[in-house]
Formats: structure tokens, sequence, C-alpha cells
């Protein structure tokens, strides 16, 4: 039998994992439905009028990344429990298997259950709270170009929280929050030093976008071209999320009690 | 079934709690590992079945390092932890989830188990007590039929009857492939059921015998109090005179007291573990 991924054994460590755990999954269905219809009910009911379709999207996003980014800090929790760790390490499977499971639950499976609660809601308050005013439902299929950076951002977010989830041994998502915003402001920081360093006339700029150097009428933009720039939005998110997977499934195979 | 060479062991560099260990454990016996609090007993255990990765030496199971938790190996192990968390399954859904994963699992022996255990096996295992937890995961493990089965203080938890109970069982599941490695340091617990005696004391395996070769070489018995008997190697005050350990000159039978023994071989300037290595190195005429 192959040492790394049998389709069989893989088979049975899903089948084994949901069922210990779709109790807990089917609860925090239901809070996940709760939390965005008291969202979107409340911006409802305040606004008088139905969310637009960019309010929604930029609702459905938020949410995402809120939950997606809590779930997933907590799918390897069983191998930071202590009690639990040694029975989930020595399931006789392996490592990738063990990982894939994280993975699959945390990703594909989280994002396709969203967008149907998301979307089952929305449209549920949309009908409810619309008071005969026109409404219109955020359409998925209108153009990818709107919900790719968004699915990129999560992807991206997916694979710090992994990472956070096999190596903290507790308080994962706090610990894994705490990271990405200490990450963050560092990258701000060493941004602004190294922009100083290479063009000392340019003004404070976000990490990755276009920088403004000289003054006055002298002031010109630099920028890469578009078709880079996006190429850049994609491949960048994607190559860290694909070292942060590798790196937390480094990190599986080395754990120890 | 395991091999354990040069193995060192530390969770830190500094603080060593395994030293220069060698050992091998062979099928068809049923071992106790015995030592005091903190004596390391558990953390050998997660080397043996690969939960912890030596700082250098090494250990294999059947030829393969126990730290690459290769399924093959894993499906051939069972390691039951001292402190254990169920799932939020029943037992027989435990039986149908997990029991697959293991080849050799025996679902009528799990429910046998459960019931002389007496553990029902339809009840949600999170609403179980504590100890009858231990049960079903003690019964598990026996239906797996793992070659290598470790258990890390099974007792613990458990009521009398049942400590009864689970001797006989583990006498009984044990055959001539099967390995078993049970830790405690309630030595009472073990008693008339392992074969060999490990005992670890200050980072190393001080003894590494079968309960015959120790009733072959040493006498268990009593002597008066305030008698100072010849030939003694350790001598221990209790309720009823002194409890003591010779040299077995005579050749005569005498049962094993585990916990006189174990004093023994943990107590200061052992004669106990002086007398066996010499008698180890002694030629056989």
């Amino acid at each position: 039998m192959n040492q790394y991924f049998n389709l069989a054994r893989f088979g049975r460590l899903l089948r084994k994992h949901t069922l210990e755990h779709i109790k807990g999954y089917a609860i925090s269905v239901a809070v996940l439905a709760g939390g965005i219809a008291v969202v979107l009910g409340s911006l409802t009911y305040l606004r008088h009028w139905p969310l637009d379709h960019e309010m929604q999207l930029i609702l459905f996003i938020f949410g995402l990344l809120a939950a997606g980014g809590v779930f997933t800090s907590t799918v390897f929790a069983e191998v930071g429990d202590p009690k639990r760790a040694a029975t989930a390490l020595l399931l006789p499977t392996s490592h990738i298997e063990k990982y894939l499971v994280a993975w699959f639950y945390s990703l594909p499976l989280f994002l396709v259950i969203y967008a149907v609660v998301f979307t089952g809601v929305n449209l549920l308050i949309l009908k409810v709270g619309s008071n005969g005013h026109p409404y219109e439902l955020y359409d998925f299929s209108r153009g990818a170009s709107e919900w790719v950076s968004p699915l990129l951002s999560y992807v991206l977010l997916h694979s710090v929280a992994l990472w956070g989830a096999i190596y903290f041994q507790r308080l994962h998502v706090i610990k894994t929050a705490f990271l990405i915003f200490g990450s963050m402001l560092l990258l701000l920081l060493v941004n602004r030093q190294v922009m100083l360093a290479l063009l000392p006339s340019s003004r404070p700029i976000a990490p990755f976008s276009d920088v403004w150097v000289g003054e006055g009428m002298q002031s010109s933009l630099l920028s890469l071209p578009d078709n880079q720039w996006q190429l850049l939005m994609v491949l960048l998110p994607i190559a860290l999320a694909m070292l942060l997977w590798a790196a937390s499934y480094a990190r599986l195979t080395e754990k120890q009690l | 079934m395991v091999r354990i060479r040069n193995l060192h062991f530390g969770y830190s560099r500094r603080a060593l709690q395994l030293e220069n260990l060698n050992l091998d454990l062979l099928r068809g016996r049923i071992y106790g590992l015995l030592g005091k609090n903190g004596a390391g007993k558990s953390t050998l255990l997660k080397n043996i079945v690969g939960l912890a990765f030596p700082q250098s030496g090494t250990c294999e199971l059947d030829g393969h390092a126990a730290a690459r938790r290769r399924p093959d190996t894993l499906q051939d192990l069972f390691f039951l932890p001292e402190d254990v968390q169920v799932p939020p399954v029943t037992a027989t859904q435990l039986a149908a989830s997990t029991g697959v994963f293991y080849p050799r699992f025996d679902e009528g022996a799990f429910h046998e188990y459960l019931r002389e255990l007496d553990v029902p096996s339809m009840k949600q295992l999170t609403a179980l007590s504590y100890g009858q937890q231990k049960k079903v995961l003690i019964a598990f493990a026996l239906a797996t039929n793992t070659s290598l089965l470790v258990l890390d203080e099974p007792t613990n938890g458990l009521d009398i009857p049942s400590k009864a109970q689970f001797r006989k069982l583990v006498a009984r599941a044990l055959g001539e492939e099967r390995c078993v490695i049970i830790s405690t340091h309630q030595v009472r617990d073990l008693d008339s059921l392992i074969d060999t005696v490990l005992v670890l004391h200050e980072r190393r395996i001080v003894l590494n015998e079968t309960i015959d070769q120790l009733a072959e070489q040493l006498s268990f018995g009593t002597a008066p109090v305030g008698t100072a008997p010849p030939d003694v190697l350790y001598a221990e005050v209790a309720a009823r005179g002194q409890q003591v350990i010779r040299p077995n000159h005579a050749g005569a039978y005498s049962k094993v007291d585990l916990e006189l023994l174990f004093n023994a071989l943990t107590g200061p300037q052992s004669a106990v573990a002086s007398y066996l290595t010499q008698r180890q190195h002694e030629p056989v005429l």
C-alpha cells in the first residue's frame, strides 16, 4: 500500500472526520447563518432599502475572510490538544492524507458552504426586508473579475490560518490574527525603509502599489503596466499561499508530543 | 519488533530525559515498564511509537524509523496514552469509523471486551464516565490485534474490579505475534500479568529481565525486624517484619515482589542492580 497517498484510505479518513465533527459543523453553520442574517438584516433595516449588489459583495468578502479565518485556525485543534494529539497523529494514515482532510474542509468545502449559506440568507433578507422596493441578488456569474481578487485574498488568508493552526498549540485564532497584523505592520515599515533607500523623494505608499516620485510639477507616477500588475496580484498570493501550505505540511510531519 | 540504539532524548538539549538507551523488545512478551513519576516512562513510550523524535540514536519498529509514522507501521501499532479524550460517537460507531484503519481489527472481540468490562456500546462515549471511556479505549486497543500494543498507565482511572478484568483481558489477548508494553508507577497493577520487567531510572534502563530470570536469580522473603540476615541485597521494613531480597543460591522458587524489587533498584546504591549485572557477566558453565 502506498505510504504517501491512498484514495481508499483518504476516503475512510474523510468519513471518520465527518462522522466525528458533523454535529459541531452543523451548529457552526447555524451560527454562521444567524450572524449573516443579523448583519444583513440590521443594515437593511437602517438603510430602509434593500442592499445593492456592491454592498452584498463587500459583506460577502468580509464574512468570508472572518469566518474562514476563524474556522481554518481551528482545523488542527486535535493535533494541538495533548489529550487528542496522540490518537490523531497515530491514526494509520499518511501525513499528507491528514493534511488534505483539513485542507479540503477549510478551503473548497468551506467556500461552497459559505457561498450557499450567504446566498440563501441574503435572498431571504432581500425578500423580507425589501418592503416592495426593487432588489437585486448578487450574481456570482456576473464576472470573475469582481470576485477573483477576494477569492485570492481568502486563499492567502487560509494558508496563514492553516499554518497558525498547526504551529500554535492553543489560542490559534488570537495568535494567528496577531501574527497577520504583526506581519502587515512589519511589511509596511520595511517597505517604507526600502523605498526611502531606493527613491529618497518618494511619498509614503502601501506595499506593491504605484509610487509618486518627485515634488509638485516635477512629480511623476511609477507603476507597472496593467497586465504585469494583474499578473503580480494573482501570482503573489498564490505563491505565498503555496509556500505556507508547504510549511504547514512540513510542520505536521514534525509534530511531536 | 522494537529496536532502540544509543537513544538520547530531551525536551531541551541541556536536560536529557533518556540517555544512551539500548533496548530490544520482542514479540510474544508483555513488558512492564516501571519507573518513578517523572522518570521518563511516557517519554520512552512516545519515542517508541513515533510521537517524540530522538535527539540522536535510533528507534525502529520492524526496521522502520518510528518517527516517520508510516501508515504501514501505524496500522500495526496501537498506543493508548495516559490521558484520553474520546470522540463524540458511540462505541459501535468508533468501531466502524476507526476500526477500518486496522487490518486485523476484530469487531466481535471489541463488543465482547465491552460486555466484559460492562460498558454500553450504544451510548455516546462523551456521556460516559472517565473510567468507562478508558475501558472503551482499552477494549478497542485489544481488538485492533496490532503486533505492538503500548499502554501508558492504562489502569489509572479504573476501579478495582476493572483492574482485575483488565489484567485478564490483556493476558488473553497476548499471542506469539504480539508485543505488549505497559507502563505504570503502580507496580501491583501489573502483578501476575507481565513476563518481562523494564525499570527506567535516572535516564537509563536499569533492569530488563524476565520474571523467570528474576525468580531464578533472586529470592524474595521476610526476616524479623532488627536482625541482619546474611547475604541480604536489600531489606525494607514492613508491617510484619522486614521484606528482603537475597541471592537465590538454593534455586528455590519465590514469587517476585515487583514493588520490593522496584524500591531496591531505584534506591541509593542498589546492591540488587550490581548483583544482577555481575550475574549477567558470569560465564555459563
